[in-house]
Formats: structure tokens, C-alpha cells, sequence
């Protein structure tokens, strides 16, 4: 019995040294033991950029728009996680080169081809304002509604921004990301600026909280812009999704449920009505 | 009579204070197996170099068995005052082996691994992709592909991360570092050689969220992590990372004058950056930003008292003493006059030239240099060298700032000036060294 267990001793470490031979080794002495990516759950992303204070991961629930998109994606039976980006050319590379499901954002500017594969479902209408920066403009500056009426001044537009409009009315477009826009009147090298007075107000205290007092803003709001949820109809799952989302957001915002969100973040005054705008009519056409 | 002697030498003290503050402890180089015939070379070269307008002016300092033998100001600090050997200098780079001191220190501490993956801290570091370039003519200009493995502390400290320096993009001229750079600035992700006005844990979440230039571990690049580890200290320590650095290190070492935002009363010391083309033009620079491509460095940054971005990278000011401190703390084996940051142990992994693989440390050097956990270090003598041993560990700052440990002959040498562009100096730092090397006289 001893030698047969000294042989099979022997065996089994012989057995052990050739199949140390065969296996690769890694070079790696050290490293992460375990990779999250080996027991989580391999869930859909959704790509979007960073959008203070609506949607970000430095405010509380990610902000409204991500709040009331993560319990639509719930209700729609969608297991989906955001993922916020820093700029907007991941956004939309995720989108269209690895057909995510879907992306969200403003302004992407998708060609007329793009937008035949995408599904545009409303999230929020929100009214914009226009920047200036005061010591550029000591008698302050408006506008009559018309563009014209700012004609060979310079606009600092968000990338991505359709600013056919303000070119055809004689004004001169600068690009930058949304911190920059502001950065970029302060520095005057752009004249004004058209941000949701939120963000602005996120952006102002969070980078250039020694120049609040210099920022001013028009009377006369620039006018609405819709917050959008992109399906993408390239993903194998994309329209269905789609339908069932705004099944989904439909409910919410009929049931009351999409306004106590937007409550809860934005407060029941004033500033409320500027992202109140009516999702309903939009979500039905 | 007693209290009119007392009152007097109150008054004295008040009034030789600031020279005293100066007043640094030196020992005749024979006392250290230095000689000081061949130290007088060194006056002459750097005398040399202010004459011929290539340099403002200069502080070296050579120090060895614990003590400084040599501490010589030359030239101009700034417009009509003379370089002083306490002049305070924007060290810039030379912040990085204080911040990967801190982390060491926290990993001494139990409370991280160098194996664990960035992530764990910071999370923004998970999930993260590495953008390749596409074939030339292709319909989309670039494609992400998965980290093989996570970004872990080690890659900060070593700089094999997959991080990148925006300034380098004209060093290296690569189409997917080109991308990448485009993204960085598009992100708002900068150098931190000029301040930002936000947060430096702002910026590091920003920059985890961008693309890898390459996988972790493939490459020895250059770059941001430093100022992602001075992140790192706030987060696993919960200090500010200032007051990490101060109470922590600065303050046990007496490193006196060394600081993040310089004291109003110490602004009088502060050197003034200058310009030149090492032909014999030589300007100070103004308060308007040094632009050169992608690098932008605002001198006039320093004379801010306060402030929010603390980057572990580039932010520090300090003196040629004050690091003198902090290097023999380091040839010391982590400890100096009783007061233990590191233990020997961890110094040695610090200085080991096995960290980088295959890869050279080809920044400040050629060939022949690798990269430990926060410094360059002279790993043989097959490749262009001038001086120094085997083991010879250094690094830089971008406005012309320099240190060497040479662990085998205990010598320590430090060049501060304050002269952009940083290449120039390449020449002189050498020649320092080689002058330096050539004082042993035992």
C-alpha cells in the first residue's frame, strides 16, 4: 500500500511537471486577482456626456434626466447602466461604430443618413438662456428675438451644435465644450453663449467661481432645446427598445411620476418651469 | 544690566533671522572625501554659462556622506537681484518623487498595494479602453479595445499606465497619440503646468473616463499619473494632498521652504523664469504663458498664495536645500536626523531597475535608464554616459531643475535655475554631474 501510494505520488507530480510546461506562463508578478469584469453582470450601456447638474455622477442620483431615465429603462424591462463620457465624440463613436443600444445627449448633429438609423425619444425640453460676459458689454446686451439683432457678434456653440441659423444671420461661430463656452466670453473671444441656466449656474460656481458676479444674462431666453434618448435601430434590440422606453416615460410623465423626479432635484418655483417643457405633446409626435 | 544684555540680544535675534534662515550648514569637502580645488571648476562652469547669457543664474549643490559640501548661488534670480542660495524655485517634475513618497508611504501603511487596481480607489479608472488607431483611409479614424488588465499603482508610479502628457505630443508624433491629445483638450484635461481653477480630483475623473493611449504595462510613457497618485493620497488618506505632503513629509524633513502656494512673505525669494536660446539671448519671461505646441507653462502661476489644483506632478516650490533634505532621506534608506518616512526596504523596490520590463526610460536619457517607482535610474554602461554609477537614480523639472542620487559614492547633486526651454540644459546638467563625479577625491 506505501509503495503504490509513493507511485501514485511520483505520477501525479511528473503528471504536474509536464503540465507545467505546456501551460502558459504569465510574466505578470503581480495584478489584479480578481477582474470585475469575470463575475459582473455584463449589462447594456448607455453612453452619454457628463451634463450638470441633470445628469452626472458628482450630483446626487445622477441628476433628474438620469434618474428619470434609469426608472423608465426599469419599468421598460431594459437592464441597462449610463455611462457618462467627457466628451461628446465618444458618445457618439459608441453609437455609431459599436452600435450601442443607445446614446443620449443635445446637439449631436447626426447626418441625415445617421439619423435614419436612430430613434429620437424626448427626455426633457429645456429652455436656454444666453450669456454675456458684463465687462465686455458695460451697457449690458440683448436681443429682440431675432438673430440679426446680435449680427457681427461671436457665438460660442456647444460641439456638435446646428448653428446654421446664427451663421445666416450674420454671426460668427466659435466651438468649445460646455465649460469652455463660458471660458471663452470670459476671455472675449466670443461674444455670447447659450447654456440652460443650470448648468451654467454648475459650471460657473464649480470653475470660475471668482467671476460669477461678470456673467449676465439676456432678458429674452434663447430659446428651447430638447434633451434626447438616440436608440439605435442597429442594435439587434434597438427598436423594441425603443417602443418599450417610451411606453415606459409615456406613463411617467402622464402618471405624474416624471414631474415629483423633476421636483425632487429642481424644487417647485421658477427654475422648475424652465426644464418643464412639454414632453408629453413631444413624446406624441 | 542682565536685562539690557537680554533685550539686546532679542533684538539681535529679530534682526538676524532672515539671514540665518539662509545661513545653511556646509563642511569643508575634504571632510567628505571631496576636494575642493576640483569643486572650483564647478564656479567656473556655471560662472561660464551666466556670462554667456545661456543662464540667468544658478543654484548647485553637491552633498556627500549626509553632509553639503558644496552651495554655490551664481548670476541673477530675477531682474537686479542676485541668485541667493535660499532662492525658491518652481520645481515642477521634481514634485513627482514627493508624491510617490506619499503613496509609499500609505502603502507602508497597509492602506494600498502597488498591485491594486486604480480602480478600487477611484472608480472611474474601471472599465476602461484603449484607443487604436485605424488604418489611414479608414471611414472611422480610430476603434477602442478593452484594457487586458486594469490600470494598477504601480503603473502611476513607473509610468506605464497608458496615461499620457499633452506636451509630448510634439516629442513623440504618433497619429493615435495625436486623437487621444485632441480628446484630452476637448476634455479640458491639461498639463497642470499652468493651474487650473478646479479641484485636481475634477480633472483625474475627467481623465479616467478618456481612452488609454496604450494597454497598462506595454508601454513607459511620460505622463499625468503623478497627479493622478497625488489624487490617490486624498482619497485613500482623506487629507487634502498639500496637507499630506506638509505634514507628512515636508515638515519631519524641515523642508522649510518647500510649498505648494508660496507664503506672501517668502514671494521676495521666488526666482523669475527667463528665455533662452543658448546663443547668448537671455529674457525674462513675462506674466503671458510659455506656449510651445502643446505645452503651456505659466511661470507667473507661482506667485499665487492660494489656490485649488494640487497636482502631485508639478505643482511644488522649493529650494536646492530643502531637497537636498528629501534626497538623503532617500540615500539614507528612508530616514533622516531620526525621522523615518520610508523603511529601507521600500526604498530599494523604489530604486530596483526591474519595474519597466524591456521598456528604457528615453525621456531625460537614452538608452541604458529605467524607471523605478518615481525615478529615472542609470541601469547600465553600455549607452552615452558621462558620469555616475550604476544605481544612480534622478529627475528633472521643466524649467531647468535637477537632482542625482549616486548611492555608491553617497553623493547627491542638485542643479536649480529657472530657464525655458527645458531642453537647453541637457548640456550643463551633464557636465554638473560630471564635475560632481569628479570632486571624489578618496
Amino acid at each position: 500500500m506505501k509503495n503504490l501510494t509513493s507511485k501514485n505520488i511520483s505520477f501525479a507530480l511528473a503528471l504536474l511537471f509536464l503540465l507545467t510546461l505546456m501551460l502558459p506562463v504569465t510574466a505578470s508578478a503581480t495584478g489584479p486577482r480578481v477582474t470585475k469584469a469575470l463575475f459582473g453582470v455584463d449589462k447594456t450601456e448607455i453612453h452619454v456626456l457628463d451634463f450638470p447638474p441633470f445628469l452626472s455622477n458628482e450630483v446626487a442620483d445622477g441628476g433628474p434626466f438620469s434618474e428619470i431615465v434609469n426608472q423608465a429603462l426599469q419599468e421598460a424591462g431594459i437592464d441597462a447602466v449610463i455611462s457618462t463620457h467627457p466628451v461628446q465624440r465618444i458618445v457618439r463613436y459608441y453609437l455609431l461604430q459599436e452600435n450601442a443600444l443607445a446614446v443620449m445627449g443635445w446637439h449631436l448633429n447626426f447626418s441625415s443618413k445617421a439619423k435614419e438609423g436612430l430613434i429620437f425619444l424626448p427626455v426633457a425640453v429645456m429652455v436656454e438662456k444666453f450669456y454675456y460676459y458684463k465687462p465686455f458689454f458695460l451697457n449690458g446686451l440683448n436681443w429682440n428675438g431675432k438673430l440679426t439683432s446680435l449680427k457681427g457678434k461671436t457665438y460660442a456653440a456647444n460641439k456638435g451644435e446646428d448653428v446654421a441659423a446664427y451663421k445666416a444671420a450674420g454671426i460668427t461661430v466659435k466651438y468649445a465644450r460646455t465649460v469652455g463656452l463660458l471660458k471663452m466670453i470670459a476671455a472675449g473671444k466670443a461674444d455670447f453663449t447659450a447654456i440652460p441656466a443650470l448648468t451654467a449656474d454648475w459650471l460657473i460656481a464649480k470653475y470660475m467661481s471668482a467671476e460669477k458676479a461678470n456673467f449676465a444674462v439676456m432678458d429674452r431666453p434663447a430659446g428651447d432645446n430638447v434633451f434626447y434618448m438616440i436608440f439605435n435601430k442597429q442594435h439587434p434590440q434597438g427598436e423594441a427598445s425603443a417602443a418599450a422606453f417610451k411606453t415606459a416615460l409615456r406613463a411617467m410623465v402622464n402618471d405624474g411620476r416624471y414631474a415629483q423626479i423633476m421636483e425632487k432635484h429642481l424644487g417647485n418655483g421658477e427654475t422648475l418651469k424652465l426644464y418643464m417643457g412639454n414632453v408629453k405633446e413631444r413624446l406624441a409626435q | 544690566m542682565n536685562r539690557v544684555w537680554i533685550v539686546l540680544l532679542g533684538i539681535f535675534s529679530i534682526c538676524i533671522a532672515p539671514a540665518l534662515a539662509a545661513d545653511y550648514k556646509t563642511v569643508k569637502p575634504e571632510k567628505v572625501g571631496l576636494s575642493t580645488e576640483r569643486l572650483a571648476n564647478m564656479d567656473a562652469l556655471i560662472e561660464r554659462y551666466v556670462e554667456e547669457k545661456k543662464i540667468a543664474g544658478a543654484v548647485v549643490l553637491v552633498a556627500r556622506k549626509g553632509k553639503v559640501a558644496y552651495l554655490k548661488a551664481t548670476g541673477l534670480a530675477d531682474t537686479g537681484k542676485p541668485m541667493q542660495k535660499d532662492t525658491i524655485f518652481r520645481i515642477v517634475s521634481m514634485t513627482k518623487p514627493i508624491t510617490s513618497t506619499a503613496i509609499m508611504m500609505l502603502y507602508e501603511e497597509g492602506k494600498l498595494l502597488l498591485s491594486d487596481p486604480v480602480a478600487k480607489y477611484i472608480p472611474e479608472f474601471g472599465n476602461q479602453k484603449v484607443l487604436v488607431a485605424n488604418p489611414e483611409g479608414s471611414d472611422f479614424p480610430y476603434h477602442l479595445e478593452p484594457v487586458k488588465r486594469e490600470v494598477q499603482v504601480r503603473d502611476l508610479l513607473a509610468h506605464t499606465s497608458g496615461l499620457l502628457y499633452l506636451f509630448l505630443n510634439d516629442v513623440y508624433p504618433d497619429r493615435g497619440r495625436q486623437m487621444l491629445v485632441d480628446m484630452y483638450k476637448e476634455a479640458g484635461i491639461t498639463d497642470g503646468f499652468c493651474r487650473p481653477d478646479e479641484e485636481i480630483g475634477d480633472m483625474v475623473k475627467r481623465l479616467a473616463r478618456l481612452p488609454l493611449y496604450k494597454q497598462p504595462g506595454e508601454l513607459w510613457d511620460y505622463s499625468l499619473a503623478s497627479d493622478v497618485l497625488g489624487y490617490l493620497v486624498e482619497v485613500v488618506s482623506g487629507m487634502k494632498f498639500d496637507k499630506f505632503v506638509q505634514t507628512r513629509i515636508f515638515d519631519p524633513l524641515q523642508m522649510k521652504d518647500s510649498h505648494f502656494f508660496i507664503p506672501e512673505e517668502k514671494l521676495p525669494r521666488l526666482a523669475a523664469v527667463w528665455k533662452s536660446d543658448w546663443k547668448g539671448s537671455l529674457v525674462r519671461a513675462d506674466e503671458k504663458p510659455i506656449v510651445a505646441g502643446d505645452l503651456w507653462l505659466c511661470p507667473t502661476d507661482a506667485l499665487m498664495l492660494s489656490g485649488k489644483y494640487l497636482a502631485g506632478g508639478a505643482n511644488v516650490l522649493s529650494t536646492p536645500y530643502d531637497y537636498f533634505r528629501f534626497a538623503q532621506m532617500y540615500l539614507n534608506g528612508g530616514e533622516l536626523d531620526g525621522v523615518r518616512l520610508l523603511s529601507r526596504k521600500t526604498v530599494e523596490l523604489m530604486t530596483a531597475t526591474n519595474h519597466i520590463g524591456r521598456f528604457d526610460a528615453e525621456f531625460l536619457h537614452s538608452k541604458g535608464w529605467k524607471f523605478g517607482l518615481g525615478f529615472a535610474i542609470q541601469a547600465d554602461r553600455e549607452h552615452p554616459v558621462d558620469s555616475g554609477d550604476v544605481g544612480a537614480y534622478e529627475w528633472a523639472g521643466i524649467y531647468s531643475t535637477r537632482f542625482s542620487v549616486d548611492p555608491k559614492e553617497e553623493k547627491i547633486t542638485i542643479f536649480m535655475s529657472q530657464t525655458n526651454p527645458f531642453g537647453h540644459h541637457f548640456e550643463l546638467w551633464d557636465k554638473v554631474l560630471v564635475l560632481s563625479a569628479s570632486a571624489v577625491a578618496d
